[in-house]
């Protein structure tokens, strides 16, 4: 099934929906990498616009993550992973994914998942170009605006600081706006050292907007992902007949069945079989006579099991010489059948009619006899040639 | 609320097992053709999404004559019976000279309805008399179904002697027993005792939804299997056309093998959709079409010649917008335009001589041979045919049967017949656009109308 991680069946590698799909990964970085540092280069004194930067690790940001979210949950879940795998050359790679997560109804959650794996990537790379200009070249953080002076734009900014208050070098503050405050008119370059002071408000930026909200947003879409995959109808089944195992084929021991018995053998009608069908069985040695004679009186006819009489039953299970149990074919051998056995010898002849004429019994019923009887070795089954 | 309780009592090998496995859809139950093989009784919760109920499989009278005795030796009051019956089941050794009767008994003692099952293809004895005689001594509500294992030959006369025991006597085939009698039979539970009729009519009503559910996921399940069909091929990449034909035998072993285990896959997910996990089946292979093979040229990372171009495209196109940006957008995006122009050119012009081309002895280009997609018109109905037909089959099979399921091929057309024009249409529709290699999003909902 897709959610395996081999299909056994035919030794080949199957698509497993959780995993990242690094081409769309590696996109997010290289943007992250290639945006971050074109605008953080700034211009030829080094000069980076508060502002601009604001809309790069700020606005946009949050903008697609704010699109993402609405997009999965009202549209059809647009978003750069979406987007990224519309090329060409990655669709053709990723066709039969693309199709598998499709298939099973994953592809808003698969694709946010993809989608906040690359933004997390573009943060890590703007933070990783970040930092190496920090560290190699001076970065002037300055801002310019023909409408907002430091107060109008400090409350919007504390607003932004708010989830890292407690970093107070990251803060910011009334007199490093108007420190670095810009204009291309005015020379202003006096306050040297307040143009770097921006560089932990950045960062926490990067790190509270950028990255930690797309890691967050990547472990929902994970969970996501997993949850819906867990409530697909297919997993479900696959789980199914995982539990429950074909169970094993039963074992059968039959025992012999004899086709003579000895002569003047003693009869015990068990079954209350009609006396009309046993005079038809040769091997009883049974005349028509015999019908109308009370069975009691026969030297060799006895009765048990639950149509005898307390009397009749008796005189069965003191019986020592060698019985012919009748018994219905049909019926499985009783509890009450087992017991009255375990004290005596001889056949055990299972019967079947049908109106009033032997037929011959079913093979499973015989089978059925056969396994009984296997448990009493002192008991043989007969059955007469011919039936 | 509460949750009703049936013991499935009788002789042994009546089908009473079998009784239990039809109704509580569990194919795992232990039916043998070996008599006594239920030695303690097991409680089997049918649960449903609002309600449920409870199945007890017994172990078989094996000896009545004696435990009838016994009970009537320790009363001879009617209001006492009962609890003669309670007190045979907790004696030591009751327990130890009559551990079946006092298995069956237990489920009845502690409130359990009685669904008593005799064999309707052979006579009444009177031997069985005992048996409803000690049943009546419980003073459980209770129901006789008779069970026609072989024929009906019986039914009238074993229907007469059940009428002096019980109130309701009904027929019920496990093995033949489809969906509607099932649901039948629940209901007439009901009437046994009237403080269970809420619970089983939920049941009921719960069991109907969770069926047309079954549809809707068995349309799904063929839905994905129809697209995995249409749209699998086998790929091999190689140097030179020759070998590309080499490899077409091994190439069509392994997709034919493929597209077998990929039906079987569903097949069996179709019949654990509908509880099915015991049955083994036999179905003839699909009959896959001619002319499958067929060889490609390939390029770098295994592209064709367009997929090569858009990738020198947007390689050039990124390159150039990096110069760009080197000059602050003085050059008007000329650089992107440019180098996505000369990416597509030298990729478009230049693809045949990569072939010929070799990186460290690895060549850059070659051929590729391909077994599948199929694009037979008629393939997607012989898939969509031979599992609504399956379909068919398997839910409405009984869970009791424990043989082997032979199945046949069928044809669609009276299923698509059935079809408004419309839904036909989009239908066709469907299944060409499988064949061209496309999803269609309402597969699904589609499909479903066959069902």
């Amino acid at each position: 099934m897709p959610h395996n991680k081999e299909d056994l069946l035919t030794q080949q590698k199957v698509f497993n929906p959780q995993s990242i799909f690094w081409p769309i990964v590696i996109i997010g970085g290289c943007l992250g990498l290639i945006l971050s540092w074109g605008i953080l280069v700034g211009d030829q004194q080094g000069r980076v616009n508060l502002l601009h930067l604001l809309f790069v690790y700020l606005f946009i940001p949050l903008l697609s993550l704010f699109a993402s979210i609405v997009s999965l949950f009202f549209g059809k879940g647009v978003n750069l992973a979406r987007l990224i795998s519309a090329i060409p050359f990655l669709s053709y790679f990723n066709q039969s994914k693309i199709r598998k997560i499709q298939q099973l109804k994953l592809d808003k959650y698969w694709f946010l998942m993809q989608s906040q794996a690359a933004g997390i990537a573009f943060s890590l790379m703007s933070l990783v170009a970040f930092l190496i200009l920090l560290l190699v070249t001076d970065i002037n953080f300055v801002w310019r605006s023909t409408l907002l002076n430091a107060s109008d734009l400090l409350p919007f900014l504390k607003i932004i600081a708010t989830p890292w208050q407690f970093w107070l070098s990251a803060q910011p503050s009334l007199s490093l706006l108007e420190m670095t405050q810009d204009s291309r008119l005015v020379d202003t370059t006096k306050n040297l050292f307040a143009y770097g002071g921006w560089w932990q408000f950045i960062l926490a930026i990067q790190f509270f907007y950028s990255f930690l909200l797309r890691l967050l947003l990547l472990v929902f879409a994970k969970l996501a992902l997993k949850h819906s995959m867990t409530l697909d109808i297919e997993k479900q089944l696959q789980a199914k007949i995982q539990s429950n195992p074909k169970l094993p084929i039963e074992k059968q021991v039959l025992a012999k069945i004899v086709n003579q018995i000895p002569n003047d053998i003693t009869i015990n009608n068990w079954a209350n079989v009609p006396m009309g069908l046993l005079v038809s069985i040769p091997s009883l040695d049974l005349n028509k006579d015999d019908l109308n004679k009370d069975d009691l009186n026969k030297p060799n006819f006895i009765k048990a099991g639950p149509n005898a009489s307390a009397a009749e039953q008796l005189i069965a299970e003191r019986w020592q010489a060698p019985q012919l149990v009748l018994v219905k074919a049909w019926e499985p051998p009783l509890g009450e059948l087992e017991d009255f056995l375990q004290n005596g010898q001889g056949y055990l002849f299972p019967i079947d009619w049908s109106a009033d004429h032997l037929v011959s019994p079913t093979p499973t019923h015989i089978n059925e006899w056969q396994r009984f009887i296997n448990k009493l070795p002192q008991w043989q089954i007969y059955l007469p040639e011919g039936l | 609320m509460i949750n009703p309780g049936f013991a499935v009592v009788g002789h042994p090998n009546k089908g009473k097992s079998s009784i239990v496995s039809t109704l509580s859809h569990n194919d795992s139950i232990f039916i043998s053709e070996r008599s006594g093989t239920t030695t303690k009784s097991f409680a089997y919760k049918v649960e449903t999404q609002r309600s449920g109920y409870q199945l007890f499989d017994t172990p078989g009278f094996q000896r009545p004559t004696k435990v009838l005795a016994w009970l009537k030796k320790h009363t001879d009051r009617a209001d006492q019976r009962a609890q003669v019956v309670a007190n045979f089941i907790t004696d030591p050794e009751c327990q130890q000279l009559f551990p079946d009767e006092v298995e069956l008994l237990k489920p009845l003692v502690n409130g359990a309805a009685i669904l008593y099952v005799v064999d309707g293809s052979r006579p009444y004895g009177t031997e069985y008399d005992i048996e409803m005689e000690i049943l009546q001594w419980t003073g459980q509500a209770s129901m006789a179904l008779i069970n026609p294992i072989e024929n009906e030959t019986h039914v009238e006369s074993w229907s007469n002697a059940l009428a002096q025991y019980f109130k309701t006597v009904r027929v019920f085939n496990p093995m033949k027993a489809e969906f509607d009698k099932q649901i039948e039979l629940l209901k007439s539970f009901a009437h046994l005792k009237p403080e269970w009729a809420t619970a089983i009519s939920l049941v009921t009503e719960d069991l109907i939804t969770e069926k047309n559910n079954n549809k809707k996921n068995s349309a799904i399940i063929l839905s994905r299997l129809l697209e995995d069909l249409c749209f699998y091929r086998e790929t091999q990449k190689v140097i030179t056309q020759e070998q590309s034909k080499l490899l077409k035998p091994l190439l069509e072993k392994k997709y034919q093998l493929w597209m077998k285990r990929r039906e079987q896959n569903s097949i069996n997910e179709l019949f654990a959709l509908y509880a099915h996990f015991q049955t083994q089946y036999r179905i003839d292979d699909l009959v896959l079409p001619p002319n499958l093979f067929d060889t490609e040229q390939w390029y770098m990372w295994g592209l064709n010649k367009i997929q090569l171009a858009s990738v020198a495209t947007i390689s050039g196109a990124t390159a150039g917008a990096v110069a760009d940006m080197a000059v602050a957008g003085h050059s008007l995006m000329l650089g992107a335009i440019g180098g996505g122009l000369l990416g597509f050119g030298s990729a478009w012009f230049g693809a045949d001589k990569l072939i010929e081309v070799k990186l460290k002895g690895l060549p850059l280009g070659g051929y590729e041979a391909i077994f599948g997609p199929v694009k037979n018109k008629n393939f997607p109905y012989v898939v969509i045919g031979r599992f609504v037909y399956l379909h068919s089959q398997i839910s409405q099979r009984s869970h009791a049967l424990r043989d082997n399921m032979l199945v046949e091929q069928n044809v669609l057309q009276q299923q698509i017949s059935g079809l408004e024009k419309s839904e036909q249409k989009t239908l066709h529709k469907a299944c060409q656009n499988l064949l061209n290699q496309k999803q269609t999003d309402n597969l699904a909902e589609i499909l479903e109308l066959l069902f």
